[in-house]
């Protein structure tokens, strides 16, 4: 045998010898370290254009020379080479990942990048970070997981405006928000609620959509996007196929919700215990007395409730406040092949709210398809349809919404002895609002991007973009007759919004690798963007029978109107990077903006950005370190801009009404010709780390934001007779500071069991460096405004009286004069005269910490993993504290269990003031508290099974969402804030606002 | 090659359409810019209409004026139900000059002036002398109205006799086209001054009737209300007199019909109008039951037991009362979408009649007279003889919760709730929103 075997490779190498470079086919099979073979791989041979790629299955097969080398390269893997021996007739080749370029490549803004090469400060999160987190809101999923991002939701509605500021806040009155940008298209972002109260314009993206989201945090890396980048960028890319076979994904989950937390209110018995002892106080006799109790306690029939036995104890709390759930359905279908590649899905969304008479129904479909047309030439589609349909409950401050039923009176029952609703009640009895009543929102977004993309040349990339967004939200309203504020009189209203926002970018990009060392990308183009909006509305009353409910059925019309608005934004933009043998890189951009929402004198807006960076380990002396695997050092400075709210701010305005019948015009708005843009100057220090292998890894970044030119609605003497006595004006300058710090380590890597941990904090500090002439701006305190800007002190700073406990002899409550005296020192004795009390400013309703932590464990098929989050230096102010807190001196209103530890005797140490009707029912610090809280934001524990019963994969998990709190807050949750004021410098405020969910969810994946 | 030039003209093309785009011709299409609106006679006509829908706003004439009036100058026979605790800070007579009622009050007052002022600045477009006449005897009417019940609110008593170089409040006689104002607070003395001027012009400038809006005789019998404020007696009898024989008005037949109307009654001299879509009765409010449109006090400001007792028993308008569960509410503010009167012919008779008592004279008729007419236009029982008491509890009367209160226990040196007429608390304070942004202003004293 042997022998036979030599005789072959004689007579092989005299073949190969006279048949010099004879080819022959190598086949082979590439798969990844655990053996999956790996599709799509690139073979070339090396010092040719000779190539080929592998299959669905990893083969490949090649006719290649002895001596010859083959190259295979695949995305996210280290390229191997391999030498075409006499005897290779079958190579195959294991491909190891390649550690250094998971998470390679970062999109920004127009373009991408490696991860090892930016010098800007970007965060991100993938979509396996933000699967699986029951919420109506996508926004909710990247809570704790972004270093420097705040973000919050306002209370617990399902429909709820989320909130999201990036490094501090940046903008008194003009936009906090950040620019979303979805497929590289901007997407309307502005709430269109018709109540006070309002609504998250994004609450129609699909999560399960998502393939990645970048934060872009600093100038350099939002300036790209000019006038709208100085509160940061989150970019969305949504998921595209693969060229593959199909993958067909179904996602089914179901959660039960309920309130966070509840307070803890005063029963029937412990009210009328109260209350007597308030109106005695007051000096009130006992006939005045049992008459008020009685009033309170009698329904629409007459009948009085047995307030001394508490035959009748409700519990308002629990009207309002009721178990939700959720329920979610996906379906995926992505894949493709060398020239095509398509993602398809379907979702539905369905949410009871855990606030009674709030739901949410949502559905969802898309489908991104991408086709190679020729070798140059690209072209796709993104196209999204989405629809909500929300049943609304009333704003925080309307007396209708239903949390302010807890001021109800519990001897007071919520339906009459005949089972009929209790109208005799102190305020308002939200349930006749939920049954005679409905308030439907439909939401409708139909948006997509179209593009082309030709290669002109080699490195040389044309990319034309248009994308096309439209909202349509309608609101209908009816409040029936049997409601009892209405007296009988039914009215309703329907609200239509219609948006158009189109966009057309064009730019050019140009990658050249000149020698050995020289990297240039160069990137020009020039975008134009026009948002159209119209409203229709029309209101009616007295409708002839409350089973009609559309304003058809009105007899009254009351009021109508049409509203048309339109802005343009045109721009041009550019960057260049250079990199100088991957290990010095520079970057620099410019943006020019044109915007008709400015004054003509200030109409154009430059906006330049500027970074640089060092990549330390590619060095020599750090290249082969055992402790730095990796490290850079790198730095930005920029300028970003803020584009006001409105569209004709500049402009001094009428309004048109009707006095009697004759028609009129007047003043609505006094206008500034030279209204321009806010501006920010950025400066970002950072320092990427991989420790030990990039075992660990992370971030640290410091930066200061100076901005100036805020816009701000000044306000005026009131005897200067301007309309609303404010003009919009940019005044002001406010400073950001603060670091960042994340890290992330593998704690174990072992073949079966896992565990990593991503930890990230951040500090940011805000001043208000500037106001006009030197001047406080305060809230106004007949819209519960007691926020004050103030040079020195921070943005949402309080400015209120300082509370100083109760006096021990008498149960007064106490102030803190604060009085400034001619020295300028503070005199600072306790009164009990509350017009003795100056206010002083006093903490602020902006966090100064906030971190988040997530832990990933996995051992063989079971993960497990768990995101904390904190923020801490933040104060909430209880603007119904005075109502509900106050020993009755507010009202009759029902009061917090802790007024229970009021003050009854001389002597008596306690901070709760004497039980008083004829109390102080003011605004001080009393009201005010520490809003710190760590919360478990979510868990998740999930079962993969894997190829059971020819499917790839079936999933089984459940996941919580807000499973614990700890908090030394007493209200229901130190994130529950109130939902009016929107646009003003007014934050941190609480009124009847209904805590988040704490949700339990179950679901099911099916890969297949 | 072609294709490389394909693309670059492709690229250059669309760089050129868009550059052709340009941004500067969007305009407002809700809404007109003033500059434009200042072109027109037309224009500032409808301005001055625009002018009314201010002054008939809730913190101005719509209700807020009245409301602190009566609220402020009672002493017992108000309650308030309210749930914010500005009404209450009223009728206490401790008022924080961060209430939120005083605050609007002076802001829509102040939004009236403006607003008239920058019609009066439009007036060189008239080039009709007639109608040029009458929309600035309009406008200098409305500017008149507005500064007299800042005055009286914010400044202490005009007393007859002296200088009085008591603070009153900041005189706006510019409008924002021009400047945005600071003014400083103008002596009691200046402002009445200011009033009486206007006034007269108005006189002299308005027709005798024109339609819903002020007239002559409404800027006669709002000067007459001035003169009595200012104890000229004189002056206020002779002004009376001529409205209630020249103006053509006379007294509704009986007391309902003087209220809750939809269109001005013959006893109307100058009322707000509101309709169904504009205007806003902002007395129904506060003033009525919740059934009827009113808050949830039902109603926010009830009436005691004993005041309405204290009227005669056939008294027609000691009955023109009803009931919520928060206590009494008077039927004058029942009707949400009824006109609010501002002048009304039974003030003028009773001008008349005190006047002429004072000066011991029966220019016009007898006050004992003119007090029956308003009794047995009322159903009561006609008075023998009368007294000045007796017509001053007349007009307490007649005209209770329209708003007359504060300013008569002022002017007669009354007692509002135990203090004196000249209390530092009778006088509003500043508003907080005005002293932090005029560096002219200043507070009144006891605040």
């Amino acid at each position: 045998m042997k022998k036979n075997y030599y005789l072959w490779l004689v007579l092989l190498l005299f073949s190969v010898t006279v048949v010099q470079a004879q080819e022959k086919s190598i086949l082979g099979t590439v798969s990844d370290e655990t053996g999956i073979p790996l599709n799509g791989v690139n073979i070339i041979i090396k010092g040719t254009s000779t190539g080929t790629q592998t299959d669905f299955d990893g083969n490949y097969v090649i006719n290649a020379s002895i001596g010859q080398t083959l190259l295979f390269t695949y995305l996210g893997f280290e390229k191997q080479e391999q030498l075409i021996l006499l005897n290779s007739n079958r190579i195959n080749v294991l491909l190891i990942e390649d550690v250094e370029s998971i998470g390679e490549v970062v999109i920004t803004g127009y373009g991408k990048q490696s991860k090892r090469k930016i010098i800007d400060a970007i965060s991100s999160v993938k979509s396996e970070d933000i699967k699986e987190i029951p919420n109506s809101n996508f926004q909710n999923a990247l809570t704790g997981k972004l270093s420097g991002v705040q973000i919050n939701q306002a209370n617990g509605k399902a429909e709820g405006k989320i909130s999201i500021n990036i490094r501090g806040v940046a903008s008194l009155s003009g936009n906090q928000e950040p620019l979303y940008v979805v497929d590289g298209v901007p997407i309307i972002n502005d709430q269109e609620s018709g109540s006070s109260a309002p609504t998250n314009p994004l609450v129609n993206i699909n999560a399960n959509d998502i393939e990645s989201v970048e934060v872009l945090k600093d100038a350099s890396s939002a300036g790209i996007y000019g006038s709208r980048g100085t509160n940061g960028v989150i970019l969305i890319t949504t998921k595209s196929g693969k060229n593959g076979k199909a993958k067909v994904t179904f996602h089914s989950a179901y959660g039960f919700s309920e309130a966070i937390n509840k307070r803890k209110w005063l029963n029937a018995n412990q009210y009328v215990e109260l209350y007597m002892e308030a109106a005695t106080n007051a000096g009130q006799s006992r006939a005045q007395i049992e008459a008020a109790l009685d009033g309170l306690a009698t329904d629409d029939l007459g009948n009085i409730s047995d307030w001394r036995n508490g035959n009748i104890d409700t519990n308002w709390q629990n009207e309002a406040l009721v178990n939700g759930n959720i329920q979610e359905l996906s379906l995926s279908i992505s894949g493709g092949d060398d020239k095509s590649t398509y993602f398809m899905s379907l979702g539905s969304n369905n949410t009871d709210g855990i606030v009674r008479g709030n739901s949410l129904e949502r559905y969802n479909f898309r489908i991104n398809a991408r086709r190679k047309l020729s070798e140059r030439f690209n072209v796709g589609a993104n196209i999204s349809i989405a629809r909500s349909s929300i049943d609304r409950i009333s704003a925080d401050r309307q007396f209708t919404t239903p949390l302010q039923a807890v001021a109800l009176v519990p001897i007071s029952p919520t339906h009459n002895e005949d089972g009929t609703l209790n109208g005799n009640t102190l305020y308002d009895n939200f349930l006749f609002e939920e049954e005679f009543g409905f308030f439907e929102t439909n939401i409708w977004n139909l948006g997509g991007v179209a593009f082309g993309e030709y290669t002109i040349i080699e490195g040389l990339n044309f990319r034309s973009e248009l994308g096309y967004e439209f909202f349509n939200q309608s609101e209908e309203v009816f409040s029936g007759s049997e409601i009892p504020r209405n007296g009988g009189l039914s009215n309703g209203a329907g609200r239509t919004v219609s948006r158009d926002y189109l966009t057309f970018n064009n730019y050019a990009t140009y990658n050249k690798k000149l020698g050995y060392s020289h990297d240039v990308n160069v990137v020009l183009g020039m975008s134009y963007e026009e948002n159209n909006r119209k409203g229709i509305s029309v209101q009616g009353d007295s409708f002839a029978n409350d089973l009609i409910q559309t304003v058809d059925g009105a007899t009254n019309i009351t009021g109508g109107s049409t509203t048309r608005v339109s802005n343009k934004l045109v721009s041009y933009f550019g960057r260049a990077t250079y990199s100088f043998a991957d290990k010095y890189l520079l970057k620099a951009s410019m943006r020019v903006d044109g915007s008709s929402r400015f004054g003509p004198n200030n109409r154009y807006g430059y906006f330049p950005a500027f970074s640089a960076g060092w990549i330390a380990t590619n060095e020599n002396f750090l290249n082969n370190s055992k402790t730095f695997s990796f490290l850079k050092v790198r730095g930005s400075w920029g300028i970003t801009g803020n584009q006001p709210l409105g569209s004709f701010d500049y402009l001094s305005r009428l309004g048109s009404a009707s006095y009697d019948t004759v028609s009129g015009q007047f003043i609505s708005v006094v206008g500034n010709a030279d209204l321009g843009w806010e501006e920010t100057t950025q400066l970002n220090f950072g320092l990427d780390y991989g420790l030990f292998g990039n075992v660990v890894t992370g971030e640290i970044d410091y930066y200061i934001k100076d901005t100036k030119d805020l816009l701000l609605n000044g306000r005026q003497p009131l005897s200067s007779g301007i309309p609303g006595n404010v003009i919009l004006t940019n005044i002001g300058e406010v400073k950001n500071s603060g670091i960042e710090f994340s890290i992330n380590t593998k704690n174990i890597t072992k073949d079966n069991f896992t565990w990593d941990t991503s930890f990230n904090i951040s500090y940011n500090k805000n001043e208000i460096i500037k106001l006009v002439d030197g001047d406080d701006i305060i809230g106004s305190a007949g819209d519960r405004d007691y926020s004050i800007l103030r040079e020195g002190e921070s943005f949402g700073a309080f400015y209120l009286v300082e509370y100083a406990g109760v006096d021990p002899e008498n149960g007064d409550a106490l102030y803190y004069t604060n009085t400034e005296l001619e020295d300028g020192s503070i005199e600072r004795i306790k009164t009990n005269v509350y017009t003795e009390a100056s206010r002083i400013v006093v903490d602020k309703a902006l966090p100064d910490w906030i971190g988040g932590m997530t832990n990933t464990l996995r051992y063989r098929d079971l993960d497990f993993s768990f995101t904390f989050q904190g923020q801490w230096g933040a104060q909430i102010y209880n603007s119904a504290g005075l109502f509900q807190a106050s020993g009755f001196a507010g009202g009759k209103d029902n009061q917090s269990i802790e007024q229970l530890d009021r003050w009854q005797q001389p002597g008596d140490i306690t901070d709760v003031p004497r039980a008083d009707l004829s109390g102080d029912a003011v605004e001080s610090t009393r009201y005010l508290q520490d809003a710190d809280f760590i919360r478990l934001r979510n868990l998740t524990i999930g079962y993969n099974f894997k190829n059971l019963w020819n499917i790839d994969m079936i999933r089984v998990y459940f996941s919580g969402l807000n499973l614990l709190t700890f908090t030394d807050y007493d209200g229901w949750d130190p994130e529950a804030t109130r939902d009016d004021l929107p646009g003003t410098f007014a934050r941190g405020y609480e009124f009847y606002s209904a805590p988040p969910a704490k949700v339990y969810t179950f679901g099911i994946n099916v890969e297949l | 090659m072609k294709k490389f030039i394909y693309t670059i003209l492709y690229a250059f093309s669309i760089v050129l359409l868009l550059v052709g785009c340009t941004i500067d011709d969007l305009k407002d299409e809700n809404n007109l810019s003033l500059e434009l609106l200042l072109t027109d006679a037309d224009n500032v006509e409808d301005l001055l209409v625009g002018s009314y829908i201010f002054a008939g706003s809730g913190g101005s004439y719509g209700g807020q004026t009245y409301i602190a009036s009566e609220l402020v100058g009672s002493s017992g026979e108000l309650i308030w139900n309210g749930t914010f605790n500005d009404g209450q800070q009223y009728i206490d007579k401790s008022i924080l000059s961060s209430n939120g009622m005083v605050s609007s009050m002076m802001a829509d007052n102040y939004d009236v002036i403006n607003q008239v002022n920058t019609v009066l600045f439009g007036l060189d477009l008239f080039e009709d002398q007639e109608r040029r006449n009458r929309v600035e005897g309009e406008a200098k009417f409305l500017r008149g109205l507005e500064h007299f019940d800042l005055v009286r609110f914010f400044g202490k008593q005009y007393q007859s006799g002296v200088s009085n170089s008591q603070l009153g409040v900041s005189i706006l006689l510019t409008s924002t086209l021009n400047e945005i104002a600071e003014n400083p607070r103008s002596s009691v003395e200046e402002v009445y001054s200011q009033v009486i001027n206007d006034l007269n012009d108005a006189v002299n400038l308005l027709p005798n009737s024109n339609g819903v809006f002020a007239d002559k005789y409404a800027a006669k019998a709002l000067l007459e209300r001035v003169y009595l404020q200012q104890k000229n007696y004189l002056a206020a009898r002779d002004a009376a007199n001529e409205v209630i024989q020249n103006s053509g008005h006379s007294l509704a037949s009986d007391f309902d019909a003087a209220f809750n109307n939809d269109i001005d009654s013959s006893e109307d001299i100058f009322v707000m109008q509101v309709t169904l879509q504009a205007g806003s009765n902002t007395m129904n409010t506060f003033w009525a039951t919740q059934a009827n449109g009113g808050r949830p006090g039902n109603p926010d400001i009830a009436i005691s037991d004993d005041f309405i007792n204290s009227y005669e028993a056939n008294d027609d308008r000691g009955q023109y009362f009803y009931t919520g569960n928060g206590g009494n509410a008077t039927t004058k503010w029942i009707d949400r979408n009824a006109n609010v009167p501002l002048l009304r012919l039974a003030e003028m008779y009773l001008i008349r009649a005190e006047c002429n008592q004072r000066l011991n004279a029966s220019v016009g008729d007898s006050p004992l007279n003119d007090v029956n007419r308003i009794r047995s236009r009322a159903n009561a029982t006609e008075l023998n003889s009368v007294s000045l008491d007796d017509i001053l509890v007349e007009r307490r009367f007649e005209l209770a919760f329209e708003g007359h209160l504060l300013h008569d226990v002022k002017r007669l040196g009354l007692t509002a709730g135990g203090l004196p007429s000249d209390s530092n608390r009778l006088v509003f304070p500043i508003p907080e929103d005005e002293l932090n942004t005029n560096p002219n202003s200043s507070q009144n004293p006891g605040y």
